[in-house]
């Protein structure tokens, strides 16, 4: 399934469409939905880069976006279907939604899995990594180090909803 | 290009270091293959590993994991895992995340040798 809306104007469902201003612009909100394979992984970067490109984002950082939208994913391929048993084979997806205004770009990464209670401890930093033996949270910590923004939401009915959010450089300091 | 491709060299004779170059990207995906492939080079027992990856396009937490266990691997028999020529998307991610201070990396062939020699020597 995939499904993409692209609209001129403002006040977008979930907010933050609108500038200060409270001027329309320009948005695109895009949706996809697909099996949680790793195989998938590369057809998303391809997606998520060359969306940031066309935003005006410099290479340095679409790499960091590109960077944590694959780790955010795979974590889902690896981790959230684990043990869980849903009625329908449908059901086990990754849904990523993509939304670019003129200031940044979010990225949704939504799963129906185990879910979590709590946001996810990562290593806060290389030596913490090694410290783990170099065995898990290097992911997370890509995740927080390379977006500007990143949030958990826990669904009362199961899986986990990753919000990252990477401004333009020239919001980010205006 | 293919998404991942990996190019095996013959063992190098005179210092016993095998090379081999990686093409494309090294994602959860691709990884499982590579660490596959790279415990077939170490049965070979070589002195020190060099990984050409001047055409690594891409790499992810999964593929530095992978980097990171060679890199243990080959310190326990007194070896050396060397990262030769990374592109600059790869080198970046490495300097960002502080991994330039753990990895052996080499900027050109002639820094191989010198490497090398220093090694064995």
């Amino acid at each position: 399934m995939m499904s993409a809306d692209e609209t001129t104007g403002g006040g977008g469902a979930d907010g933050g469409f609108e500038d200060e201003t409270g001027f329309n612009e320009e948005v695109v909100d895009l949706d996809l939905s697909c099996r949680p394979h790793s195989r998938i992984l590369s057809t998303i970067r391809t997606i998520v880069t060359g969306l940031a490109d066309q935003h005006g984002f410099p290479d340095d950082i679409i790499g960091q976006i590109e960077m944590a939208v694959d780790e955010a994913c795979a974590n889902v391929i690896r981790h959230a279907y684990t043990g869980v048993n849903l009625p329908n084979h449908q059901l086990y997806r990754i849904h990523l939604r993509i939304v670019l205004c003129n200031q940044a770009m979010t990225i949704h990464v939504i799963d129906n899995g185990i879910g979590l209670h709590n946001k996810p401890k990562g290593a806060s930093n290389v030596e913490e990594y090694l410290q783990r033996g170099a065995k898990g949270g290097l992911g997370l910590h890509i995740m927080d180090r390379f977006m500007d923004e990143v949030s958990y939401q826990y669904p009362e009915d199961g899986g986990t909803h990753v919000i990252m959010k990477k401004y333009l450089p020239t919001a980010a300091t205006s | 290009m293919k998404n991942y491709d990996l190019v095996i060299h013959e063992k190098n004779a005179a210092d016993a270091s095998q090379k081999v170059d990686v093409l494309g990207c090294l994602d959860s995906h691709t990884v499982v293959d590579f660490e596959k492939s790279m415990q077939n080079v170490l049965a070979g027992m070589p002195s020190h590993l060099i990984l050409n990856l001047s055409q690594l396009t891409y790499i992810s937490s999964a593929g530095i994991s992978a980097l990171m266990g060679l890199t243990h691997r080959l310190r326990k028999d007194n070896g050396e895992l060397i990262l030769l020529k990374p592109s600059e998307k790869v080198f970046r991610v490495f300097r960002t995340l502080g991994f330039t201070a753990i990895f052996k990396i080499v900027e050109s062939d002639d820094a191989l040798q010198d490497a090398l020699a220093s090694r064995l020597g």
